[in-house]
């Protein structure tokens, strides 16, 4: 074997497993002690990139006359274990590539077994990667996939400077994060051979997706029912961990505080948080497709079924089950008097005081005051993550192409305050009132995402102008994002104060 | 209405006719099996095609029918059709395809070819009865005769037993339709400021209420429609004028609306030549081989009314929204506000934030006599393998999941009933008349009940056709859809692009 790969899950320690040749006995089957070890890859380890002279004069966006498309690429963020963003050079738009020849579990709106642990072993590879080619054979395959806002493809990476390429599709089968979906030969991507001697080790020892089960997900049919602030401070009891989400069923009540295109934040209606005196809340992820704010509004106090996942260190609720009828249907246990199906459930003609339930509950939706003018460190903000806040940010401009992270622009050409995605989730860029022990701002960038309607549109805001602003405080890496939420008239969730 | 029997518009083509033969080796002969056999114990392997949500729905029926007979399912998701039919073909050379699939019947015209397919007709004849479970006796009975002739036409016509008849491949599983996916606030606010803007019924009505919605609307792209009727530029300048908003288009452009989209350009071409009174495709009567029939005056003259509504601003496809397939994110950005796809995906014409709500209508026809819509959807089959236990209980698996399980998984998945004992499962019925009250719960019960109470009433006269499946039948299909758009972003003539589509399908040229 020429190299060890070393990947951080979990405790980051790893054990790789013999495994004889492909060609030979199959081999002995071996007890996972620990479910995060990585198995050996001699099939990924000695299968190399036969196009690694041309890619360097490729892009992939563009097919050659055989239908090839081959070029280096950036990443830019994963979204699950078969699903990442690239930025190609030449390209204007993100590459979002879907990996041909695999399928995944679930990880984001839907959480199943491994879901988690497969994006997390691609995350923790891609971020890692010294370079990064993507192909594919686009008279095959085609360039997307069914829904045709992804492209297709394979990634080869390196690990180091001078390591070869390695097939990331093909270790994701070889590690049994995916079974085999690669059913036809390639002239240009010829893998269908090694994907099916990847996938027979896993088969044959029934390893992680081919039938072990996963210790992070919780498989049984119990319902936990734990308040938000139980949850967030006791979230290592449902088996919730950057690296693995229990995928345990929960049923959470609170009170809807904001929302975010069809997702939301939950209030807790009982249990304050006495470090704070104050409910706590969580961004509950609706998913697509799910009209949940047709039914759902600010104010109502729900019940609804859902899971737990960590995402960049902040707790959040996914796989919403978003249905008003069947077994695990979503339940008003107060409902808004601005309600649209308030009609529906409290008819005016019985409750011409709309729902007399409303009195049981805490139904304040206003905001936390965070006054950041005393911060000194980003770690001031944390004791407000997870919060709706309300809190004063001046708009600043950014150097193009770095994030943000480096230095704050001084609005010259090629600044800018802004950045939006194909699918209109934009970075506002802001700080907040605090500064550092060098005496340089604290950035406090604003989010809002594509879903958003109404949309807080980036002409709300002007650069060097303050506003106070209601969002959700969200961790993001070791600095602090405001999400912002569906700008409803009449919500004052974005007030321009620089001269009050 | 109780629905009625569907008609079948398949052409009763006569394909290879082939007589039952074993199929070889030591193998059981899948003809002869003994439907008294305990299946408990019994492993079986199914595969099928579907994504996460539709697998859940499937792996909470399957452990349903485990419960009732003992028998172990291993159901395997090959990610898509495409997948698995290449899953299977593959594994056809090895022998390890599994025990029960689905799929579409040109996939199960090439499993004829490689002589893996299990003719259905002795189970039914000699295993129509359900015994597990707790049903009504009367509806353990399982025969052909409990689905819609449709579905089971489209697989009796893939392997013919005499110039007439076709033996029995698959029984309909998951089955969808065409449907038009209509923005309702729209409609409601502008049926008050122009009473002659309806839903069109017919592609004539599509021509007349296309212009006239544009014209209504042209002072509000870029702009939110206020309750009193006026242009503001967003939702708080509404506010601000103490309005609500009506519709939001801030994100519609004038230069790129269209009243009407439609997804698939092979399902709008296929469409349009049925509706037209042409045909398609035809297959010849002694060699099972397919052709393409399509070149036609009625054709042209189908071709000519689509082109003219994409000229005149009436029609889009997703092409023209740089979209590859499909037209729901431009529909939500309200640069169209009636959107004709699958009823498979109905949901994804929800806007986010409850923008606007929907209801949906039947697609437009041409003639009251051509009511055509393309019937989409997979079919359940099982394939030459296994111990006789394993067969039986295979068998047993597919009636479970057609009949008694079908209810259950429309319901949740959006499909339409296979057959009348799922139409008329109380639960399903209750499901249509109490669908629940979100946006994406109630189109999809306003879908079901489009295709219950007009598409299959026999009253409507709507007709669900599906075309005879050959070798090649797919392909035929994919290159069709090049067809649309080389009429709506090309200067050919229709005549050329009819003539240069048969020229890139020589082999299906008579």
């Amino acid at each position: 074997m020429n190299r060890i790969t070393k990947f951080i899950l979990g405790l980051g320690v790893f054990v790789l497993l013999p495994l004889s040749g492909c060609d030979g006995p199959l081999p002995t089957c071996l007890e996972l002690d620990d479910p995060d070890t990585l198995l050996s890859t001699p099939v990924t380890d000695s299968f190399k990139l036969p196009q690694e002279s041309l890619y360097a004069t490729r892009q992939f966006t563009q097919a050659d006359g055989n239908g090839m498309m081959l070029g280096a690429a950036t990443l830019k963020s994963t979204t699950d274990g078969d699903t990442a963003n690239f930025e190609v050079s030449g390209y204007s738009e993100t590459v979002r590539l879907r990996f041909l020849g695999i399928n995944t579990p679930e990880s984001t709106a839907k959480v199943e077994p491994w879901g988690k642990k497969a994006s997390i072993f691609v995350k923790n590879i891609l971020e890692t990667a010294h370079t990064v080619v993507l192909i594919n054979d686009v008279n095959l395959f085609g360039e997307r996939d069914s829904s045709g806002n992804r492209f297709l493809g394979f990634i080869w990476y390196k690990p180091s400077a001078d390591a070869d390429f390695r097939l990331l599709n093909l270790e994701i089968v070889e590690q049994c994060f995916s079974r085999n979906f690669l059913f036809t030969e390639s002239s240009i991507t010829p893998y269908r051979d090694k994907f099916e001697e990847a996938e027979a080790r896993g088969l044959e020892c029934g390893y992680r997706v081919h039938g072990a089960a996963d210790p992070g997900y919780d498989y049984s049919t119990n319902v936990e029912e734990p308040t938000i602030r139980y949850l967030r401070d006791h979230y290592d009891e449902y088996g919730i961990t950057e690296g693995g989400s229990s995928g345990k069923q929960l049923i959470i009540s609170g009170l809807v505080v904001g929302q975010m295109g069809d997702s939301m934040v939950l209030r807790d209606i009982t249990d304050v948080d006495e470090v704070t005196g104050e409910y706590c809340s969580m961004y509950a992820y609706a998913g697509y497709n799910t009209a949940l704010a047709s039914v759902v509004t600010v104010g109502d106090v729900i019940k609804i079924y859902c899971r737990a996942t960590m995402y960049n260190n902040n707790i959040q609720l996914s796989d919403l089950k978003t249905n008003t009828t069947g077994r695990q249907k979503i339940e008003w246990l107060a409902i808004s008097p601005t309600s649209p199906i308030l009609e529906q459930v409290y008819p005016a003609a019985q409750y011409p005081d709309g729902d007399p339930r409303y009195v049981n509950y805490p139904t304040d939706t206003s905001a936390y005051e965070m006054d950041s003018a005393d911060f000194g460190a980003y770690s001031d903000f944390a004791p407000f993550s997870g919060y709706v806040v309300s809190t004063f940010v001046t708009i600043r401009y950014v150097t193009p192409f770095t994030d943000d992270e480096v230095e704050e622009g001084t609005g010259d050409d090629e600044q800018y305050y802004f950045k939006k995605d194909d699918n209109d989730n934009m970075t506002i860029y802001g700080k907040s009132e605090g500064f550092d022990s060098e005496d340089k701002p604290l950035y406090l960038n604003l989010r809002v995402s594509g879903e958003c309607y109404p949309y807080p549109s980036e002409t709300l805001f002007v650069v060097g102008r303050t506003y106070r602003v209601v969002g959700y405080l969200a961790a993001y890496f070791e600095r602090y994002q405001v999400q912002l939420f569906n700008n409803t008239p009449g919500s004052n969730y974005i007030t321009d104060v620089t001269n009050a | 209405m109780r629905p009625q029997k569907l008609r079948i518009l398949l052409p009763l083509s006569l394909m290879t006719v082939s007589l039952l033969s074993g199929c070889g080796g030591n193998r059981v002969n899948p003809y002869t099996v003994d439907f008294s056999l305990d299946i408990s114990g019994a492993k079986v392997n199914f595969w099928g095609p579907f994504g996460a949500d539709n697998n859940a729905i499937v792996e909470d029926l399957i452990a349903v029918f485990e419960e009732q007979t003992g028998v172990d399912v291993v159901y395997e998701s090959k990610g898509s059709y495409d997948q698995l039919k290449q899953a299977i073909d593959l594994s056809a050379t090895s022998q390890t395809y599994p025990h029960l699939t689905l799929g579409y019947p040109d996939h199960f015209a090439g499993y004829v070819r490689s002589n893996i397919i299990v003719r259905l007709d002795y189970y039914f004849e000699s295993g129509g009865t359900y015994a597990y479970g707790d049903y009504n006796e009367a509806d353990r009975t399982y025969a052909m005769t409990d689905f819609y002739e449709d579905y089971m036409v489209e697989n009796q016509s893939i392997e013919m037993k005499s110039e007439t008849e076709g033996w029995t491949l698959g029984v309909p599983f998951n089955k969808s339709t065409e449907i038009m996916t209509i923005n309702k606030t729209f409609f409601d606010w502008a049926v008050t400021q122009n009473p002659e803007i309806t839903v069109p019924a017919t592609w004539d009505e599509v021509a007349a209420v296309g212009p006239k919605i544009t014209t209504l609307l042209q002072p509000f792209f870029g702009k939110v429609i206020g309750s009193d009727g006026l242009a503001y530029a967003n939702a708080q300048a509404a506010a601000d004028a103490g309005q609500t908003v009506v519709l939001d288009m801030t994100n519609a452009s004038a230069n790129l609306f269209r009243p009407l989209s439609y997804d698939s350009q092979a399902n709008l071409f296929i469409t349009t030549v049925r509706q037209n009174g042409g045909t398609y495709t035809e297959i010849d009567y002694t060699s099972g081989k397919g052709y393409l029939a399509y070149n036609s005056e009625e054709t042209v003259e189908g071709l000519q009314r689509l082109r003219d509504l994409f000229d005149d601003k009436v029609l889009g496809v997703p092409k023209l929204w740089e979209e590859s397939k499909y037209s729901s994110g431009p529909f939500k950005d309200v640069m169209a506000v009636m959107a004709i796809g699958s009823t498979a995906g109905v949901q994804n014409n929800a806007p986010a934030g409850n923008k606007f709500t929907l209801s949906a209508a039947p697609i437009p026809y041409v003639d009251a006599s051509r009511k055509y819509v393309i019937s989409q959807g997979t079919n359940l089959a099982l394939l030459d393998r296994g111990t006789e236990q394993e067969r039986v209980a295979a068998w047993r698996l597919l009636q479970f999941l057609s009949k008694y399980a079908n209810a259950e998984f429309v319901q949740r998945s959006g499909y339409f009933p296979s057959c009348e004992y799922a139409e008329n499962d109380p639960d399903y019925q209750d499901f249509l008349a109490n669908p629940g009250f979100s946006t994406t719960e109630k189109i999809k019960a306003e879908v079901a009940k489009v295709n219950s109470n007009v598409y299959i009433d026999d009253d409507e006269n709507w007709i669900k056709f599906v075309d005879a499946p050959f070798v090649g039948s797919a392909y035929v299909r994919n290159e069709v859809a090049a067809i649309p758009e080389a009429l709506f972003f090309t200067e050919a003539t229709i005549q050329q692009i009819l003539d240069n589509s048969y020229a890139n399908m020589p082999e299906y040229v008579r």
